[in-house]
């Protein structure tokens, strides 16, 4: 991907690995496998596996952290 | 309403949490979390603990903040990683724990959402446009 974007864009290494946000950077490609008449589709469950685990996790803190409020010792 | 995809263009080049600023979570910054095996931002594993989950956000803090020198070196080996997430998760107010997530999970929202798989073009009918997404 990161040489692909750099010999479209030219952009240095450095830039296209450190410097774009993640997320601009899949639509860059995307775009650049489009702009190539490449067919693309929308990867199946893993991105909402994980937002689902990024959820869960937010939640058991929330839990974790209420537990630990100085109020609920009393 | 505005298109999700729109998101990732209007982020500020640094994301403050806390007293933290953050580097944007990239490419390379998504290469430490697969070689340290940061399953909640890579999606490589569904079953995580309470204590890996506080981990690995702080692993993340951590990547993002800390001198991006500082943070390869670590980076290379698992225990002086996990030593130096160790470290700075020490200094690091619990309070700020709950804005990180929600960060965090904006993030890999935004890249979820940008994600794409190539799919092959039916031999077929080499005529067809490709599937809208």
């Amino acid at each position: 991907m990161i040489f692909n974007l750099a010999k479209e864009t030219g952009w240095p290494e450095k830039t296209l690995l450190w410097e774009t946000p993640f997320a601009r950077l899949l639509h860059y490609y995307h775009a650049a496998l489009r702009s190539h008449d490449l067919w693309t589709v929308k990867p199946g469950p893993s991105a909402a596996i994980q937002l689902d685990t990024l959820g869960k996790a937010f939640q058991a803190f929330q839990e974790f952290a209420r537990l630990d409020t100085p109020d609920d010792e009393e | 309403m505005e298109d999700p995809r729109v998101q990732p263009f209007l982020v500020p080049e640094t994301l403050p949490i806390g007293t933290l600023k953050l580097r944007p979570f990239s490419a390379g910054s998504f290469l430490i979390c697969q070689r340290r095996k940061l399953g909640l931002f890579t999606g490589d594993s569904t079953e995580i603990s309470g204590d890996e989950q506080l981990y690995q956000v702080m692993a993340f803090l951590y990547i993002h903040s800390a001198p991006m020198n500082e943070v390869l070196i670590a980076a290379g080996n698992e225990e002086r990683f996990r030593l130096a997430v160790e470290t700075f998760s020490m200094t690091q107010p619990i309070g700020s724990i709950p804005e990180a997530m929600q960060q965090i999970q904006a993030l890999c929202d935004q890249a979820a959402s940008a994600s794409v798989e190539i799919h092959a073009k039916p031999s077929s009918a080499s005529s067809e446009t490709a599937p809208p997404n």
